[in-house]
């Protein structure tokens, strides 16, 4: 039978806090997502000062890449390389920002960041996704 | 005479309450959800229950939110339902419910556009204005409620 890892809250809190304290370090207010690889919420934090709308854009740059498997970055430069039809694509939110959480080789969910820049976004959901599986 | 005075005060009471619940403050700080996830939590522990707890600000937005292990996925988004209903029309899911229940031309409550007839959504408060709402989701109605409410009290 197979079996795969799964995050548990205690995981979600490490990741979220490490990518607050990234976002602190920087003093850049965001909005931090981490999605299961269902696309379903399991842990969401907004600094205060990121808007509404950094809110939401978080959860879908963190669905896409949860259920895309890929970082939504991945998803911007495709784009940019002229696949514009990839603008369609169902539930994709083509903006870097979004990191899939890939555990023995198995995505078990996403972490998307919105508030900066898209690159410091994702540099922030990266930060957090280290704090869990890099020792 | 007593009990006059007593049913003036418990009025004037009732109708402070429901005259505060008509406006919005701040909204809420993640400091401030912190303090109602982490009341909430603890409560949700007390009764080993697995939970789905959203706190949104008082535009319906998430601020915090957090799926504790073992709780239902559907109770991620049913949490965040009962907290924007809570949020948008300023009153506790129970509130909906209870007048859901005495039937008749209050089963209008259901076409209510993201009305959550259902326990577990309040309102959260403070200097008596509405600075958010917190949504619970994953155990029955009452459970959800017992621990939302805890949550939405921590600040008073």
């Amino acid at each position: 039978m197979k079996t795969r890892p799964e995050l548990t809250l205690e995981d979600c809190l490490k990741i979220s806090a490490a990518a607050q304290a990234e976002a602190r370090r920087n003093n850049w207010l965001v909005a931090i997502a981490i999605l299961d690889d269902g696309g379903h919420l399991l842990h969401f934090a907004r600094m205060d000062g990121a808007t509404p709308a950094n809110a939401a854009i978080a959860v879908e740059k963190a669905r896409t890449s949860a259920l895309s498997r890929r970082t939504s970055g991945r998803w911007e430069q495709l784009i940019k390389d002229g696949r514009t039809g990839m603008l369609n694509m169902p539930g994709i939110l083509p903006v870097q920002g979004g990191v899939p959480i890939v555990a023995d080789g198995t995505c078990i969910g996403a972490v998307g960041v919105s508030g900066v820049q898209s690159r410091e976004d994702e540099q922030i959901a990266q930060a957090g996704i280290d704090a869990l599986l890099k020792r | 005479m007593k009990h006059l005075l007593r049913a003036v005060v418990l009025a004037a009471f009732a109708f402070a309450t429901y005259a505060q619940a008509q406006s919005y403050g701040a909204p809420i700080t993640l400091e401030q959800a912190r303090k109602v996830m982490a009341a909430a939590e603890t409560e949700a522990r007390k009764s080993n229950l697995n939970l789905a707890i959203s706190i949104l600000d008082t535009g319906g937005h998430l601020v915090l939110m957090q799926r504790m292990d073992g709780a239902f996925f559907a109770s991620a988004d049913i949490s965040r339902d009962k907290a924007w209903s809570a949020a948008g029309y300023r009153r506790p899911g129970k509130a909906f419910q209870d007048r859901l229940a005495t039937g008749g031309a209050e089963i209008r409550i259901l076409r209510l556009r993201g009305a959550s007839p259902i326990e577990g959504g309040d309102p959260i408060m403070a200097d008596g204005k509405v600075i958010g709402a917190i949504g619970v989701s994953g155990g029955s109605g009452e459970q959800d409620g017992v621990v939302s409410r805890a949550g939405a009290s921590a600040l008073k």
